[in-house]
């Protein structure tokens, strides 16, 4: 440096170099020398990947908006009940303003779900066909076992958010309420129970929307369809069981099982509600009993044993998954 | 030096159609052209190449690994452009091939660096940002190559990689992947059905036609006519020449005449098969297209004085007479037709 400073300033042709002069002048493509990742890198990759299209991030706005308002609705009330809990002088659960935390699956949740599934979720699967990433996928060491592991485990952990967080909210306003769990044990068992409600709820959501998804090419009818199966069937379930079957029908009934399996994960006594007829206050009164002990017909899924609830969920998935893996084994993978 | 794709009686059928039959390709280093028409096999055998189908019969090896067995470790080292021009239009062009880059083993940060570096390499650097849909066909084709090639592949599979291209576009796409391959020492199997584009930039050559393999070699051998291939490899000889003597094809100069034909009598305009029947009959290779015949044959002065007296003959008149380097095109168009 030292050198270089009297020889530019006795020869005003020697230019100096300055900070804003600078260039990469060694930059471009190169030999790759170091190591190469793994299978569970690769699953992680497309996992982000598609959880990012999913949530519209790195999209046009337009692909934002739905993902978005399902976040808002799922996460949003839990926010107020936060805020809420933190106002002086005003007992939430006195006002009975908090709700049990499995309510809060039924209501705001299971709307941002509906949403959440019927317009980002079947995405997923339906685009990689569509846009031709299958093709790059299939080029590179992903195979169908593992890319279907990757978009099930992105839409999982993408429900999960939706499943997870509010109730995590919720707790912190029960904690601020001093309505929290006590002790190490309830904190642990709380979390356990959040934790398996949270999966419970997005499993079998997620493995139903697959399973439409990867048989159907477009979109929205993808959507539809969706939507057509969990209401058709609960109307279906519903109707039959007002027909007289046993409570075994309601396996057939994916939101109501998504329901129950949430209230059992979380202890609840049955609370039987039946469009109006007044049994849900008679259940009330006698917790614990089954409308069909209290001679109240017709049977509800709270009938159901856990075990027959714990094989209907199984038994769900892996249908969905049977499915999925059939249809992609019969597509042509023709690049 | 070992093959970098080896196949013995490789077979791959659907149903009752025999897409590949039996084929013993030997594939060295450098890049190597695929040719043969729509439906000639290509795409199947580099889906078999690359382990996506399992063959019905035979053996495959690509870069000493078994496509099957060793799948995961052989496609870490492969890249591929698929034909189908269909890309996620709302996805950035870096992050279309940073993505890919991942999932061929490039660790995240590692991948981020050789997208960019991948596409300034093929001159989409200041377009790196840029949605896939926005962009033109001929820069999409370009951000397929840098998605194959931005890991560092062995080999890379181009599968038509000039389809949609404009002449121009064309020439400066083969550059690429001509510098490419000799640059950064990419082995490349480039499918085409543009013979043309194949002469141009390879080095080896394997041709299918209907699933059969018509040649395998240097491009140099096929031109001279001691190149090989028909049926299985049990049929060559051990200097590599076809057992069977077939000429598949020849000279590489000939001489392309283009006649008028005459009325010869009342009512007949045969003079343009009366001259293609004494060339024939003179030892020279032929083959006709309406008025245009083009022959080949092992001494040009001698063809000359052949025509010269064949046309003479005949009554017909010359309307053009040049002599004609056989393409490959040419070359091609004759191991099929036998």
């Amino acid at each position: 440096m030292s050198d270089f400073k009297p020889s530019a300033v006795e020869n005003p042709e020697i230019k100096v170099a300055r900070a804003d002069d600078a260039q990469i002048i060694d930059r471009g493509y190169r030999p790759y020398e170091g190591l190469r990742t793994g299978l569970p890198q690769l699953i992680s990759s497309v996992v982000v990947y598609s959880a990012k299209y999913v949530l519209g991030i790195g999209r046009k706005f337009r692909y934002k908006i739905f993902p978005a308002i399902a976040l808002i609705i799922a996460i949003f009330p839990a926010l107020v009940f936060v805020g809420l809990s933190f106002v002086p002088d005003w007992d939430l659960q006195e006002t009975d303003i908090l709700p049990a935390y499995h309510l809060y699956y039924e209501w705001p949740m299971v709307i941002a779900i509906v949403m959440f599934i019927s317009f980002g979720v079947p995405d997923i699967l339906v685009a990689d066909r569509r846009n031709g990433m299958m093709d790059f996928y299939f080029s590179t060491p992903l195979r169908l076992w593992s890319y279907l592991t990757s978009k099930v485990l992105a839409v999982f952990v993408t429900m999960l958010i939706i499943t997870i967080t509010p109730i995590l909210l919720l707790l912190v306003a029960y904690v601020q309420e001093d309505a929290g769990p006590s002790g190490v044990d309830e904190w642990l068992i709380l979390l356990a129970r959040i934790l398996l409600g949270g999966i419970a709820a997005a499993g079998i959501i997620a493995a139903t929307t697959m399973t439409i998804a990867s048989f159907v090419d477009r979109r929205g009818l993808a959507a539809a369809s969706v939507l057509l199966l969990l209401l058709g069937s609960a109307f279906l379930t519903t109707i039959l069981a007002r027909g007289g079957t046993g409570a075994w029908v309601y396996s057939f009934n994916i939101p109501e099982i998504y329901i129950e399996s949430v209230n059992r994960i979380y202890g609840v006594l049955p609370e039987y509600v039946f469009l109006g007829e007044g049994i849900g206050s008679a259940g009330l009164q006698s917790p614990g009993v089954t409308p069909t002990q209290l001679g109240v017909n017709p049977v509800s899924i709270s009938d159901l044993s856990t075990l027959l609830l714990v094989l209907s969920y199984v038994g769900w998935i892996a249908l969905s998954s049977a499915a999925i893996w059939f249809r992609y084994r019969r597509l042509v993978v023709s690049r | 030096m070992l093959p970098i794709i080896d196949t013995v009686g490789l077979t791959q059928r659907f149903g009752s159609i025999v897409a590949l039959n039996s084929l013993n390709i030997s594939v060295p280093e450098g890049m190597t052209g695929l040719v043969g028409a729509n439906g000639a096999g290509k795409t199947t055998l580099i889906n078999v190449l690359l382990g996506l189908r399992v063959p019905n019969a035979g053996t495959v090896s690509v870069l000493g690994c078994d496509p099957i067995t060793e799948g995961f470790k052989l496609r870490l080292q492969v890249g591929l452009a698929p034909e189908r021009n269909v890309l996620p239009n709302d996805m950035r062009a870096v992050d279309f091939v940073r993505h890919l880059a991942e999932m061929r083993g490039i660790p995240r940060k590692e991948a981020r660096t050789r997208a960019s570096d991948a596409l300034w390499l093929v001159g989409l650097g200041e377009e790196r940002l840029r949605e896939l849909g926005t962009m033109s066909t001929g820069q999409r084709q370009r951000v397929k190559l840098a998605q194959a090639v931005a890991s560092d592949p062995k080999l890379v599979f181009l599968d038509e990689p000039t389809d949609g291209l404009d002449p121009v576009q064309r020439r400066e796409m083969l550059d690429l992947i001509y510098k490419m391959s000799s640059e950064f020492n990419i082995n490349v199997l480039l499918a085409s059905h543009v013979l043309e584009e194949i002469e141009r930039v390879c080095d080896n050559i394997v041709a299918l036609d209907a699933g059969n393999l018509v040649a395998c070699g240097t491009i140099d051998d096929l031109a001279a006519g001691n190149l090989v291939v028909r049926g299985a490899i049990d049929d060559l000889a051990a200097d590599g020449t076809d057992a069977g003597g077939t000429d598949l094809a020849g000279d590489t100069e000939g001489i392309v005449l283009e006649l008028v034909d005459i009325e010869t009598s009342s009512d007949t305009f045969d003079s343009v098969e009366t001259v293609e029947a004494a060339l024939r009959e003179s030892g020279l290779e032929v083959r006709r297209k309406g008025a245009v015949l083009n022959i080949k044959g092992s001494e040009l002065g001698g063809m000359y004085d052949h025509v010269r007296d064949a046309v003479a003959d005949s009554g017909a008149r010359i309307h053009r007479l040049e002599k004609k380097r056989f393409s490959l095109d040419d070359i091609y168009a004759n191991i099929v037709d036998e």
